[in-house]
């Protein structure tokens, strides 16, 4: 089982990020199954002219333009012909859909599934969806042209596309895309050492040992179908990024007329702050609406974190490793200790590194550069991000996740009955975050809304190329 | 006429009450309405909420029918969790969301009681990552047990077994009750409708009799709201 | 707000489905006996609620029980839903008031499902079921419905029961209602607010919450068997005050994020936070009934600052409601300011 990882069967986007701006995904339905196995067998073999190949995880020598890689739903695996018996090995949460598991992942209210738009809103038919990455618009025009060729084999059900920010900058202003688990047997050379373990393969590929002892994830049989595949949940994340500005300016002047606010911006931390983040002319509420902003997230918007800076963000800490032990100033509610503890103290102490999630990801909508003048005219434009995330257990790492620790706070006592401060479907009446001080105590924050709405998603099983193959032979 | 109360309407009065009644009911009429109105059992645990306050201190009842009836599988079972007492402890004490728990043998099944924090799948999760030896040896001398052991290398199916042996909890109200029947089977209609509420009583009875083991209400809590490791920390005993 | 002729509209409604007339009297909850008391908070009420009567200091209470049926028959013994309405007495002389019945949720979500109920919820004649037709609901493995109480020849349950089949959100509290009883006292059942109210703690910290009366002595009711007394639950309180206090926990349910705030349909689960705010002890029924029993106007949303009104429909209707029904029966207005007439 422990057999050198075969790069060539893994599909590129697990293993790695490709660093291309653009990203297309096509939501697909199957229309003719015999066609679609053609398809899907083609896009394997290699040949160049007609059907993508998708790419696999080495390239050897030439990085390609464009990049094409697919997931299949359960319900797109039905549609190809996969045995039943196959298809029971399946687990639960990935057979039911991500539509069914709205209350586990606090999918409610405005983010329900029944308020999805198309093509979301319609599960059952959501069977395949093929992402395309290039760095032109005009390549994602032609890589699609071509899946979609000849008509026969898929139906268009409908397409998302996100295009990357310079500096890996996303919606609400933070930097992202700066830590991803680490595997062992995979080098990937812009990796940074980040002080958290490696993660072991079964952590995002079946059929390989787990982060929870002796324990292995059922891989789907026949082998080939199974082996090497894994799980992701694909999200469109809608963010309310008006309101988010909105709400930093009001927390900044609640803590502005807060007695000791002194304890949270002592008088004239907020040139440092200011220069650092580029906000000009320096101003004690702009700084204050940035240390609200790192404190939310657990890193500030540069990406310093939070437990190793947290007075002054320092671009030289960025990609420096770090962690939750000992004299961390990051509150244990922000959204990145949230998802992911490393090695802090949590209730569930057996879970510490077992929840790790690979995150790819894209924002999509125009960037927001500042409320225009003369605003309050047409509608926001919707925007957010395009979110992928791979574990090879949903249920036990992306479901996990969501369920326990972001909406609930289970993991420590401290936030437990509030929900994740930027993502949790957060009603102003009820919700609360702790802002802690220098001294050790804390703030309690309230009126955070709902930032981050879910427009849609889906389970989908990413499967090796050797699935595909089996799925093209059926 | 109608305020006489004649012979046959105190007959009718005093029947029901009748344990013979009762027992020819039993054995005549509910089988007769469980072929013409048949009831699908209903899933087991605690009702799916988003909820903070649903999602701490929630009950598991779990009854597994021993595979051996008999003295000697009850001390089978009873030896099993004796012998590993310190592994369950340090399992409780580690997955830290657990409340209370209990094994308990009652007639011929080995049950299972606790009151946990979070999400179910989770919670038999961290189990069988600490614990899995301890639920190896109790679940071979369960029923159908053999097809999901060893756990740790068939967590899906282990997990998916638990569930369907914890006990369907009979929501509070009667009216919820109702609306989980209606739920199973895709009906979520709220007005207008067509019921018939004098149903009520014979659509408890067949659901007891396809689920027929089932947990009264959701249990009852005298500091609702909170998880163990809130308590403890309250209460200055570290987490 | 709900405007005044939609409140003399539901009050109208309420008088029209009555048996008699009852000039001078409250439409319904017309039985009722006043009782006087002191009311103790806890030492956490205060941390959740700066109302007056949540500081500590025992307060002054005036309390109404009643029976739910309008009319000027007493029928104590007779299924039907007990009130228990309470004034805490504030310091500069005005009042917070706090109205709660057995029935724990209501069977409407705002006034025109209401008059919609009404209009199918009417009052029938009630007759004994034939003795076949109850073979055949037990046939049916259906529970025949209760055999009328003696002098009982009009009822509503039929109507009632029709509209709980159209319509499922009114299906608990209807149902509730048929299964509620006779209690042994006024002093040994539980009664509950329904309603959500938002109740302001130090800091500006609201909490959207219901509250509910617990007894001490635990609840009690009369066997279903038994044939019902008419008038016996106003000497057994008056007998029972005379021996040893009668005392209540208030209990205040907090709601999370989710919870169904403003439909008073919707009980709350067992699973929210519970706070014991403090206990009510009644010491005497007062020999001036009159003043103490029938002149003497609740309003549910006579509120102490510190505790405000949710956005529940029916409770809106409720303050309109009962403004109309004090002045329809020459009742005492209504005192918000300490200089306003009493």
């Amino acid at each position: 089982m422990n057999a050198m990882i075969d790069f060539a069967d893994v599909q590129g986007n697990i293993l790695r990020g490709y660093r291309m701006p653009r990203v297309r995904y096509l939501v697909l339905e199957v229309a003719d199954r015999l066609a679609a196995r053609r398809w899907l067998a083609a896009s394997t073999s290699g040949d160049g002219g007609g059907t993508p190949q998708i790419t696999p995880g080495h390239w050897g020598a030439n990085k390609p333009d464009t990049c094409f890689n697919i997931g299949l739903t359960y319900e797109g695996l039905r549609a190809l012909g996969t045995p039943s018996s196959s298809l029971a090995m399946f687990p639960n949460e990935f057979i039911e859909g991500m539509n069914a598991r709205a209350l586990k992942l606090g999918d409610v209210g405005q983010s329900a599934p029944q308020t999805w738009p198309a093509p979301f809103n319609e599960p059952a038919r959501i069977h395949l969806f093929a992402t395309i990455y290039a760095t032109e618009v005009a390549q994602l025009n032609y890589v699609q042209q071509r899946a979609l060729a000849g008509g026969k084999a898929w139906r268009l059900l409908g397409t998302r596309e996100g295009c990357n920010f310079p500096k890996n900058r996303v919606h609400f202003g933070y930097r992202d895309n700066i830590m991803q688990p680490r595997f062992e047997g995979v080098h990937d050379p812009q990796r940074h050492a980040d002080g958290q373990p490696i993660a072991p393969l079964g952590t995002v590929l079946l059929g390989h040992p787990t982060n929870l002892e002796g324990l292995l994830w059922r891989v789907p049989q026949p082998e080939a179908l199974g082996r090497n595949g894994t799980f992701n949940a694909f999200r469109v994340l809608k963010q309310d990024v008006v309101g988010f500005e909105k709400y930093l300016d009001q927390a900044a002047s609640d803590l502005l007329k807060y007695p000791q606010v002194d304890d949270v911006l002592p008088p004239g931390a907020e040139l440092n702050i200011c220069q650092v983040l580029s906000i000009a002319p320096p101003s004690r509420h702009g700084a204050l609406r940035e240390i609200v902003a790192a404190n939310l997230c657990g890193r500030w918007r540069d990406g310093t974190p939070l437990a190793l800076s947290a007075d002054v963000p320092d671009p030289k800490l960025v990609e420096a490793k770090f962690d939750y032990v000992g004299e961390s100033r990051c509150p244990y509610g922000a959204h990145i200790r949230r998802c992911n503890p490393r090695n802090g103290q949590i209730v569930q102490r057996v879970a510490n590194n077992s929840r790790r999630l690979v995150r790819r990801g894209v924002p999509y909508g125009p960037r927001y550069n500042g409320p225009e003048p003369g605003d309050g005219s047409g509608p926001e434009p919707e925007r957010g991000l395009l979110g992928n995330f791979i574990g090879a257990s949903l249920g036990a790492q992306f479901e996990a996740m969501s369920c326990d620790w972001l909406n609930l706070g289970l993991q420590d006592p401290r936030i437990t009955g509030s929900n994740d401060p930027i993502t949790g479907t957060n009603d102003p009446d009820t919700s609360w975050f702790d802002l802690p001080l220098k001294s050790g105590s804390t703030i309690r924050l309230r009126g955070l809304r709902e930032f981050v709405s879910t427009r849609g998603g889906a389970y989908t099983f990413l499967p090796s190329l050797s699935a595909i193959r089996y799925l093209g032979s059926l | 006429m109608p305020s006489n109360e004649g012979l046959l309407d105190r007959i009718v009065d005093w029947l029901p009450t009748t344990l013979g009644f009762k027992r020819v009911a039993s054995w005549t009429l509910v089988p007769y309405w469980a072929r013409r109105t048949p009831v699908k059992p209903l899933p087991g645990g605690p009702h799916p909420s988003f909820q903070r306050g649903d999602n701490v201190q929630c009950m598991m009842n779990l009854i597994m029918p021993l595979k051996i009836k008999s003295p000697i599988g009850r001390a089978e079972a009873a030896l099993a969790i004796a012998q590993n007492k310190d592994t369950i402890y340090a399992g409780l004490n580690n997955v830290g969301t657990v409340h209370f728990a209990r094994f308990v043998i009652v007639g011929d099944n080995i049950c299972m009681f606790s009151v946990y924090d979070g999400d179910f799948t989770n919670y038999i999760r961290d189990f069988i990552a600490t614990i899995g030896e301890v639920f190896n040896e109790v679940v071979k001398l369960v029923e159908g047990g053999e097809k999901v052991t060893p756990c740790e290398k068939n967590v899906e199916a282990f997990i998916q077994w638990v569930h369907e042996r914890d006990l369907y909890q009979v929501p509070d109200t009667a009216t919820d009750f109702l609306r989980d029947q209606e739920a199973l089977n895709g009906d979520r209609a709220v007005s207008p409708v067509d019921d018939d509420l004098t149903l009520l009583p014979r659509k408890l009875v067949l659901q007891l009799r396809a689920n027929a083991n089932v947990s009264l209400g959701n249990g009852y809590r005298a500091y609702p709201g909170f998880s163990v490791a809130q308590v403890r920390k309250q209460l200055g005993l570290g987490w | 707000m709900v405007d005044a002729s939609v409140a003399k509209r539901l009050v109208q409604a309420i008088i029209d489905n009555l048996p008699e007339p009852v000039p001078g009297r409250r439409p319904v909850h017309t039985i009722g006996i006043g009782v006087k008391g002191k009311f103790v908070a806890s030492d956490v009420a205060r941390t959740y609620c700066i109302a007056e009567h949540f500081n500590g200091q025992s307060v002054d209470v005036s309390v109404r029980f009643s029976n739910g049926l309008g009319g000027l028959e007493q029928h104590d013994g007779w299924s039907d839903v007990r009130g228990m309405a309470a004034r805490f007495h504030l310091r500069d002389g005005t009042g917070s008031d706090l109205i709660a019945t057995t029935l724990g949720e209501f069977f409407v979500r705002n006034v025109d499902d209401f008059f919609k109920f009404s209009e199918v919820a009417k009052r029938e004649p009630y007759e004994r079921r034939r003795w076949w037709q109850k073979l055949g609901d037990l046939l049916q493995l259906k529970v025949p419905p209760r055999n009328p109480y003696p002098n009982e020849t009009q009822s509503v349950d039929a109507g009632a029961l029709r509209y709980a089949n159209r319509h499922r959100f009114s299906q608990l509290g209807i149902f509730q209602v048929g299964l509620i009883g006779a209690p042994e006292s006024y002093a040994r059942a539980s009664y509950h607010a329904v309603h959500t109210f938002w109740v302001t703690g130090p800091g500006a910290v609201r909490r959207p919450v219901r509250f509910s009366w617990q007894p001490v002595a635990g609840v009690r009711n009369t066997k279903l068997t038994d044939v019902p007394r008419d008038k016996y639950l106003f000497e057994e309180l008056k007998d029972r005050l005379r021996r040893w206090p009668a005392r209540f926990m208030l209990m205040m349910t907090i709601g999370e994020e989710g919870d169904a705030l403003d439909d008073p349909t919707k009980p709350w689960p067992g699973t929210r936070i519970r706070i014991a705010m403090g206990t009510l002890t009644l010491t005497e029924v007062p020999e001036d009934q009159d003043a103490a029993g029938e002149r003497i106007s609740f309003n549910p949303c006579r509120l102490a600052p510190g505790i405000e009104a949710s956005n529940d429909p029916i409770l809106e209707a409720r303050l309109g409601a009962y403004e109309v029904s004090r002045e329809v029966r020459g009742g005492c207005p209504f005192r918000w300011r300490p200089d306003d007439a009493k």
